[in-house]
Formats: C-alpha cells, structure tokens, sequence
C-alpha cells in the first residue's frame, strides 16, 4: 500500500546540551529541520520539561526563524532544580508554530533529557533580572540587581532587541536611550565617575524604562544587563535573557 | 570520436544510469506504524494512539530513546503529547514492539466537527528518523442539536403576533377618541 503523505516540514530536536547549577538546570536543544519543506516563521509557543516549573522564558513566543530543508534553530529554557534528581530522565517538549497568515500550523518536538550531576556554570553570569508588564501598548521594564550585599557589580547598561516599530517613551533620571526604532533599545547610565550615582546598587531596582508600539501583541526576544565593577572601575559581569517585547508582524 | 567510441560511450552512460535507477532507497533504520490511521473524537475529549516500532538502527533502544514530533496540524484545535517512554521497555536490534502506547491528542471544547489532519514521525537518540506517517481525527460536537422551528410553527407565530399587534393598535385608538 503507499501512502501519500501531505508535504510537510519535519522538525526534530538534535542531543540538548543542559547544565544542572543546583538551583537552576539550563537546556539548549537545537531545533532542525529534517524533511524536504521550507518551515517559514518558526515560533516557540511552549517549552516543558517533566513537571519542573519554568523561569524563562516567562512569555512566549519566542521566534526561531525561517528554517529551510536541512536548517537549524534552537530552543532554549531555564527551570527552577525542585524535585529533580541527577540520572532523573525528563521529557522536554517544544511546541510551537510555522508558516503566515492563514496558513499556520502547530508542530511538537520531543526529546527526553537526563539530569546531570550539579556543576558550575562555564561562566559567571551576573545575578540580575528584567522585569516587563504591557499596558495599553506601553513596555515598561523593572531592573534588578540581585547581586549579594557588598557585590562590585553595579547595573550601568541594558538592551533589549526588537522585532517592531517602535519609540522610547521614558527614560530613568540620569540613564541615556539609544534607538534605532526597530532593532534595538539600548539604555545606559550617564555617569562619568566614581561613585556613579545613577548605577543600579547591588540589593536596588530601577523602573522607568519604557517602550511604545504599535502593536498590543508581544513575544520574548533577548536582552542583556551590564554591570560595571566599582572596584576596579572596569566592566563587569553580564546577564543575557529573553524578556516580553512588541511582536514582530507574521 | 569516431561512431563506435560514441555509441559505446552512450551505452556505458545508459547502464550507469539504470544502474543507479535500480538500487533500492535507503530504508528508515526505525518505523513507526500507527494502529488507527483515522480516529473519530468528540471536541473536549482525548483520544490515544498506539501502535508498533522496528528497530533496525543497530543498537538497543530503550523507551526514552525514543521521541515522537508532530507537525502539520491545526494547533488552535489539537494538543499532541508523547506518551511513550511512561512505561519503560527495552527494544533490541531487529525487534518490534506492538501495540506500544504511543500518544495522545486532545481535542479543545469547541472544536468544529470536521477532519483535522496531524503527521506524525519517531526519531531516536542516534539522529535516526521513521518516515512521517499522517493521520485523521474525526472531530464530533456533542452539543444537542436545536430542531429549526417547522414553517407551520413560524406562520402560526406571526399570526398570532399580528393579532396581538392589531389589539394593541385598537386599544390606543379607544384612548384618543373624545368623551
């Protein structure tokens, strides 16, 4: 008998690479696309591992791209460590969406992930985090510094990359933005010298940072807080994660 | 070139070429074949796949080496979830196992009744890849039909609102006339 199968993209996950820091277990799996059809406009809608509750990214969809026959994304995702074990096999589950239009469908890729053994991270990632709401088609973001008390890490920088038209509608006090208006917001503290008043202290937060666009609708792209060391008057750890932004038109 | 070189040539070309025609497509070294290619479903309820995996990869697979993906489906309707690798089973090289509880798919509440395509392929822990197999859900809404109203019911209604409508109407005009 043959069948005649309606053509397809074949998305499939390759080995996820993951690190189990204890408290958080990081995985990155390579998404590629194993048939013969253009999958345009891959969106990540969902990510799950077993019951581990999820850190990021908080918001989704995240955007992959446009993987043709023999290309490759990748789909990554933070969980918080409760409840799983070393040698503990998990299922990860990535879900999500291609094509434009009325022409879009839903695909699911699955990988089951051992949970390795507790080790450090490769590199030092600063202790921060962004914190985004949307109201009325207005991003405002909250910086935090978790950097323990006594920590020469001080927030001086924070970019955020965009999909949409967008503008700059605040700016905390003695904090610059810089825009292109659609790829990038970059916001940077004005200080010249020490003690650099307007830095995020180790333990602070700082609001007022805010984006307007057109659109009402968001999905994750990536950001990146800077420190800056007051110390050594360097530039110190960074902090990379994906945070709620205006959605790109599909 | 003389005629002979050059039909000789195109001879040699020939048996290459049907040489290369002949020889057999790589075969998938695992396959996955579904029990129930069409499965009817109510909008609200779930229904389970199952079916059988050859393993011809040439080393043993166990349960979690094995992943199913989904793709060509309408997402706002259907929600695919592995199940296989739940119950643990080890599958030596050139075994199968049948009837293996593979996955389920959920069909949201509200689901207008049709057929809903999904494809479906097995991929193991070595890069291999099954073919893609699609399959059918034959969504039913078990929402209770409304009868429409027979026409005699429709008449007999507009009858009796023109009636009501006319006593209405004559009541009023008793109210304006002069005492």
């Amino acid at each position: 008998m043959v069948t005649v199968v309606t053509p397809a993209p074949k998305l499939v996950g390759a080995e996820a690479s993951v690190i189990n820091t204890g408290s958080e277990f990081f995985v990155s799996m390579p998404l590629s696309n194993a048939g013969a059809e253009m999958a345009p406009k891959v969106f990540i809608t969902g990510i799950t591992l077993g019951a581990a509750q999820r850190i990021s990214p908080q918001l989704f969809p995240v955007y992959v791209g446009q993987l043709a026959a023999g290309n490759s994304g990748v789909a990554r995702a933070r969980f918080r460590t409760a409840g799983l074990a070393p040698g503990q096999r998990l299922l990860l589950t990535v879900r999500g969406t291609y094509g434009s239009g009325s022409a879009q469908f839903g695909f699911v890729v699955n990988r089951y992930v051992t949970v390795p053994p507790i080790t450090a991270l490769p590199v030092i990632l600063l202790r921060a985090r962004i914190q985004a709401t949307l109201q009325s088609a207005v991003w405002r973001y909250t910086l935090f510094n978790d950097e323990p008390t006594g920590s020469p890490h001080h927030l001086a920088a924070l970019s955020i990359t965009v999909a949409a038209p967008v503008s700059v509608t605040g700016t905390p006090q003695g904090w610059v933005a810089e825009t292109d208006n659609f790829t990038y917001v970059g916001w940077l503290a004005i200080d010249e010298q020490l003690p650099y008043p307007s830095h995020v202290a180790p333990g602070a937060s700082l609001g007022g940072f805010e984006i307007q666009s057109p659109t009402a609708l968001s999905e994750s792209t990536s950001c990146v807080i800077n420190a800056w060391r007051h110390d050594t008057d360097a530039a110190g750890l960074i902090m990379t994660d994906l945070v709620a932004t205006p959605r790109r038109a599909i | 070139m003389s005629l002979i070189f050059r039909t000789c040539l195109m001879r040699l070309f020939l048996l290459l070429a049907t040489g290369v025609s002949i020889l057999p497509a790589q075969a998938a070294t695992i396959t996955l074949d579904v029990n129930s290619l069409s499965v009817p479903v109510a909008a609200g309820n779930a229904a389970m796949f199952s079916g059988t995996i050859t393993n011809r990869s040439g080393v043993t697979l166990e349960s979690t080496d094995l992943f199913l993906n989904f793709s060509a489906f309408d997402f706002n309707a259907l929600t695919p979830t592995q199940v296989l690798g739940n119950s643990p089973f080890s599958l030596l090289d050139f075994t199968f196992i049948a009837n293996v509880d593979l996955f389920t798919v959920d069909v949201a509440a509200g689901t207008l009744a049709g057929t809903y395509g999904l494809q479906v392929f097995l991929s193991d822990v070595s890069g291999n890849v099954s073919d893609m197999t699609e399959l059918f859900l034959v969504v039913t809404n078990d929402v209770q039909q409304i009868p429409e109203p027979s026409a005699a019911a429709v008449v007999g209604l507009s009858l009796a609102l023109l009636v009501l409508s006319r006593r209405r109407s004559s009541g009023r005009r008793v109210l304006q006339q002069p005492i």
